[in-house]
């Protein structure tokens, strides 16, 4: 190449990068920006509107409350601030809403940390379909965030301080995590596997519950004997028919649920030994599985459900011979067995008295018998699952007693 | 002017890269039609009307060798007819590639950078791609031998880290063919067509070291993609299940963004875009070189890089204006559609060209025997 030709090109390219030099059309400076850490949806239904409120991590406040004992520039200028502060918004659809939240944030709100999706009761019974679209389609929300029914004010909880974290936000998601790991009393989804299994034919879903409780910050009566000192409690869930949500269950029952859906982590549960009144057994379950399956022909079928698991014991005071062949044993795993077979019974009858097939029941029939589903499926939610009789067996092994083999003596014998 | 030459096996890189790549980005089996949990069905089956289609168009090279398509569609059909023939093949370059970087553009826009106008997208990557055309087919293959691994090991990364969460997944694939075969078959359509875009082997065989082997490399390129394609739909089937499978616009990229490991490890997707964005640059520095070289020949050119640039700038035009939005972007890859249309742009030629030879034989057959 020709000199000239080179001097020629590198004038180009100096041009050339004046150009670009503006930035980029789409940047995003981050200073600018705030993140929002949870969101929650409301509706108003004198309005016809959707609520949207939004926690955002305050950059200010949450950079100093690390290191306070550092040179303290702007003399304490987020000292007294809160880490985070709550916006909201109306509108009548829900990306709406997010859009009216610009009104009263001074800066860009940024979605894409938002771990926590909080519904309020009268939103999820009326129907989440929307929200859940939103979730879909706009490219900042990951589908990963955990979605929850709040029963209670959910503008009360979006404002919560947690005592032992930074934000409300991180603190619902925290609590929902250390829940899942220590109790499966919550189903801890995240908002893709509660949309994959609800597009599915015959399956419904569930979605954990979150239930807000009276600290006594804001209009208390002087009831100061039930005065909480964390904003709220986890557990149960709300059972959803499509996207609208028909009912409560409780956290005995989600524990059902857990088990036979293949979620449970560690699980427990009191029982009464076989041996004298008032010697309670505590179990806690270690390993969880769940066999469903779809038997006889086109005419004659049912589905039977297998359950086995297998746990510990972690406190028992009373006598007993924990020998591997001991009828004591044995006794106390068929009560353990029985335990849970309540509690999946329970979550059973629970969700046929609401039309609501969240153990998939239908899901498995489509699945295996796709020709006997399509024949059953017109009445299956509204006569064929809530008369629906399973083959539910339970099955429990007592693997440990724990470091010590029998309780303390006490006195002399 | 000394001729380039590239190894077979940098024509199979730039051969899987090409395909792998709509196959990855697009999940056609998925999209194109309603095969829903079947998809990976899908991906088996189109196999094997691709291989048919690629032994029909690449076996004439092979009784030519030396000569691309534009060259022995002379000898076959005459200087005018062949030359018309060979223009057809070139347009099929210019088109595919228009409408994969606009695809790409289209993704970017949606998922990264609303505000970016299209044309700057398009841009910069013909831009890239015109500068490896210009520097040949040399350059293109050592960029490829370059960017297979790193590209290969962004494709199976995002496919393994799901594959811990993918058991409890794995329901979402059944019932398999429940609704017969009617929906498997429509799936497997749209990629098995998207064998057009191997005619860059009727242009490219000649460079290769070793050319009588050129189809054979073609066909092994066709194998690998196939074996990279299914895997990708049954992950992606599984852990988007079906529904939002069908109805993601890029299937591929939805599944890697939901993917979260233990809390700490997730928003991966930056790994399949820049797969993406890798495979693509290959790819259309290839068609550019492709479309470049047969025009140059087709025109009785010695020298196929002066029409680099100006092929640039119509593509980049043409890449703006090819669809209107991204809803007739999504039409365009439906089979009713697509599969006439690609069909016809490999039967229409290569029928014609393969008539001229078995004519041309059958003639000479009989002259030699009397």
């Amino acid at each position: 190449m020709p000199l000239k030709h080179k001097a020629l090109m590198l004038l180009l390219v100096a041009l050339l990068a004046g150009v670009f030099c503006s930035g980029c059309w789409s940047r995003r400076e981050p200073e600018l920006l705030s993140l929002v850490l949870a969101v929650g949806f409301d509706y108003d239904e004198e309005e016809d509107l959707y609520q949207v409120f939004a926690q955002v991590a305050n950059p200010i406040a949450s950079g100093t409350s690390g290191g306070s004992s550092s040179d303290g520039s702007g003399g304490g200028g987020g000292g007294g601030k809160k880490p985070y502060a709550t916006m909201e918004a109306k509108g009548h659809t829900p990306f709406e809403a997010i859009r009216n939240l610009i009104q009263v944030s001074t800066r860009e709100l940024f979605w894409a940390h938002c771990r926590v999706l909080l519904f309020s009761e009268s939103l999820a019974r009326k129907g989440i379909k929307e929200v859940l679209d939103l979730f879909e389609r706009e490219r900042q929300f990951r589908l990963i965030v955990k979605p929850v029914v709040v029963d209670g004010d959910l503008r009360k909880l979006m404002e919560a301080d947690f005592p032992l974290e930074e934000s409300g936000a991180r603190g619902l998601d925290r609590l929902i995590v250390t829940t899942r790991f220590a109790r499966s009393i919550f189903p801890e989804i995240n908002l893709n596997e509660f949309m994959v299994n609800l597009a599915q034919p015959g399956r419904e879903m569930v979605m954990g519950r979150i239930e807000v409780l009276d600290t006594g910050q804001s209009g208390s009566e002087g009831g100061g004997e039930s005065v909480s000192t964390v904003p709220a409690r986890i557990g149960g869930g709300a059972l959803f028919r499509g996207g609208r949500m028909v009912g409560w269950a409780t956290a005995k029952q989600i524990q059902g649920w857990t088990y036979v859906a293949g979620r449970a982590f560690r699980s427990n549960f009191v029982i009464e030994s076989p041996l004298g009144k008032g010697n309670r057994v505590s179990i806690e379950v270690l390993g969880h599985d769940a066999r469903m399956k779809l038997r006889g022909n086109e005419d004659n079928w049912r589905i039977e459900l297998e359950v086995k698991l297998h746990g510990r014991i972690t406190d028992y005071s009373g006598p007993g011979d924990l020998g591997s062949e001991s009828e004591f044993t044995r006794s106390l795993e068929r009560r353990a067995a029985a335990a849970a077979r309540n509690r999946i019974e329970a979550m059973l009858s629970r969700a046929q008295e609401l039309k609501s097939d969240v153990f998939g029941f239908g899901n498995l029939i489509y699945r295996k018998r796709p020709q006997l589903w399509k024949k059953l499926a017109p009445d299956w939610e509204e006569k064929i699952f809530p008369e629906l009789a399973v083959d539910l067996k339970v099955e429990f092994k007592l693997l440990r007693p724990g470091l010590v083999k029998e309780y303390l003596p006490e006195g002399p014998s | 002017m000394p001729r380039e030459k590239i190894a077979n096996r940098q024509l199979y890189f730039m051969l899987f890269l090409i395909r792998c790549n709509v196959a990855v980005a697009l999940l056609p089996v998925l999209t194109t039609a309603d095969a829903l949990q079947d998809a990976w069905i899908s991906a088996i089956v189109q196999f094997f009307p691709a291989l048919l289609l690629l032994l029909f168009f690449g076996s004439l090279g092979q009784r030519f060798v030396g000569l691309t398509v534009a060259q022995y569609s002379e000898k076959l059909l005459g200087r005018w007819a062949g030359k018309g023939v060979a223009l057809v093949i070139a347009w099929a370059f210019l088109h595919m590639a228009a409408v994969e970087v606009r695809a790409y553009a289209d993704m970017l826009i949606t998922a990264f950078l609303p505000d970016t106008p299209l044309v700057f997208l398009i841009g910069a990557m013909v831009i890239a791609s015109a500068t490896a055309a210009h520097a040949g087919i040399e350059v293109i293959a050592r960029a490829a031998d370059l960017l297979f691994p790193v590209y290969l090991l962004m494709i199976i990364s995002s496919l393994l880290i799901p594959l811990p969460q993918l058991q409890g997944f794995l329901v979402n694939l059944e019932p398999v063919l429940a609704r017969g075969a009617g929906p498997v078959l429509r799936g497997a359509a749209t990629p098995a067509l998207f064998t057009v875009q191997y005619l860059v082997l009727t242009v490219l065989a000649p460079t290769v070291n070793e050319p009588k082997r050129a189809l054979r490399t073609a066909i092994w390129a066709l194998v690998g993609a196939t074996v990279i394609l299914i895997p990708v739909a049954v992950i992606t089937v599984a852990i988007l299940g079906p529904q939002l499978g069908t109805r993601a616009a890029f299937p591929f990229f939805s599944m890697v963004r939901v993917i979260a490991i233990s809390e700490f490890f997730e928003r991966i997707e930056a790994l399949a875009v820049f797969a993406w964005g890798l495979g693509l640059f290959i790819e259309l520095a290839v068609y550019l070189y492709c479309g470049g070289r047969a025009l140059s020949q087709i025109l009785g050119m010695p020298d196929y890089r002066p029409l680099i640039l100006p092929m640039a700038v119509i593509w980049t035009a043409f890449g703006s204006h090819v669809t209107r939005n991204m809803f007739q972007l999504m039409d365009f890859f439906k089979p009713h559609f697509f599969v006439p249309y690609a069909l016809a742009l490999v039967v229409v030629p290569f029928g014609l060209l393969w008539m001229a030879y078995l004519l041309r034989r059958l003639l000479r057959g009989r002259s030699g025997a009397s």
